[in-house]
């Protein structure tokens, strides 16, 4: 993949995303591993686990991460570039029309369907982490291929049942947790039980 | 420097570091910017900000960027727009080009994977608690029940292609609307 296709295909990717960061997943996902097979399942969703715990947004910081792998420094840059696109041209046109595009009622009306879209979108996005962590096998194969090698992974999924826990107690930083979850899985694996 | 210069200079610094500091993006960085652009420097008034966020969600792309041009433009024009853009992504791209220099040379160490093993552990849960609050200010009827629910299975089920399910979402919500507006008779009362 050359340059100039990263930066296509980062600037589509961001032209379908409203609602940020986790939105995107899908996207990336279809692009990057199911039509382009750069990627890996588990290669895509460590990057994204990485661009959560690195400083920054995280579909600049995924698109930043896949550029470089592709094509270096160079297409990190492309890969930046890309997805900051419709912020500079649609985002920019919206900020000079903003009294205009503020009341306008057909807007109101598409967001009404946008957000519930977007919100499935992001559910999927848990699935697809359940199938890359929690699960042994991807969750749409129970119904295909049957039960077969289908199980959880104790590991994961304790980490899982924790992290759950503790967002839902105390509000936590979300970093923090997910370097706890690093070294629970590091501790958990160098324990032997 | 002239006022002009300073402002995008303020821009720029503004956005470069709220970018180094905010992990995990996006809508954390709100209060941040308003500390920034409303108490300190009185650039924007709190109902400006209020304005700019609800129009934020109808702006597709990245959350920080697109905020970076709404404020940039609103204090200093397209050239606020522009250096508050290239601020903003200057920290995450030189921190993640040193990290994937750093990951690719370490991949196949035994360790590191079970680290990511329970870092993608606890990003699912993040997310489904993400989810779960969304869901809570979005989910209001059965149109957005039946609209999140479709979504959700056409992607893990059907490997349906995400951007059909974005304008799905945005021909039913005019759809929606033109049906509201059919049975109400009156513009005035629909999107209620």
């Amino acid at each position: 993949m050359n340059i100039l296709q990263l930066y296509l295909l980062f600037a589509k990717i961001g032209f379908f995303t409203f609602g940020g960061g986790f939105a995107m997943i899908p996207f990336f996902y279809h692009e990057l591993v199911q039509n382009h097979h750069l990627l890996s399942a588990e290669e895509f969703a460590n990057m994204v686990a990485l661009a959560q715990v690195t400083p920054g947004p995280i579909g600049l910081n995924a698109a930043t991460y896949i550029g470089f792998q592709r094509a270096g420094i160079w297409g990190a840059l492309a890969g930046t570039l890309g997805v900051t696109t419709p912020s500079l041209t649609f985002g920019l046109g919206v900020a000079v029309f903003m009294a205009a595009f503020k009341e306008n009622k057909l807007v109101k009306a598409a967001l009404q369907g946008i957000r519930p879209a977007t919100l499935g979108l992001i559910a999927s996005a848990v699935i697809f982490f359940a199938d890359t962590s929690l699960f042994t096998a991807p969750l749409r194969q129970l119904w295909s291929r049957g039960g077969e090698s289908f199980g959880l992974n104790w590991r994961a999924s304790l980490i899982f049942a924790v992290v759950v826990f503790a967002e839902w107690r105390w509000k936590c930083n979300m970093v923090w947790l997910l370097f706890a979850s690093a070294l629970m899985a590091c501790l958990l694996y160098l324990i032997p039980l | 420097m002239s006022a002009k210069n300073s402002r995008l200079w303020a821009l720029f610094r503004i956005f470069f570091n709220l970018s180094a500091v905010t992990l995990g993006g996006g809508l954390a960085m709100l209060p941040l910017l308003r500390r920034e652009f409303v108490q300190r420097r009185g650039w924007l008034s709190d109902s400006d900000m209020v304005d700019t966020v609800a129009l934020m969600q109808a702006m597709p792309g990245i959350i920080a960027m697109n905020m970076g041009v709404l404020l940039g433009y609103r204090v200093a024009g397209v050239a606020g727009a522009v250096a508050a853009v290239v601020g903003g992504f200057m920290p995450p791209f030189l921190a993640i080009v040193l990290l994937a220099t750093l990951i690719m040379s370490l991949q196949n160490n035994d360790l590191l994977n079970q680290a990511f093993l329970g870092v993608r552990a606890g990003v699912c849960a993040l997310i489904l608690m993400a989810v779960i609050e969304l869901g809570r200010q979005i989910l209001k009827g059965r149109f957005e029940w039946l609209l999140a629910s479709l979504c959700f299975i056409a992607i893990v089920f059907f490997q349906v292609n995400a951007i059909w399910l974005v304008l799905l979402g945005i021909l039913s919500g005019l759809g929606y609307y033109a049906w509201q507006v059919a049975r109400l008779g009156r513009l005035g009362e629909a999107g209620k």
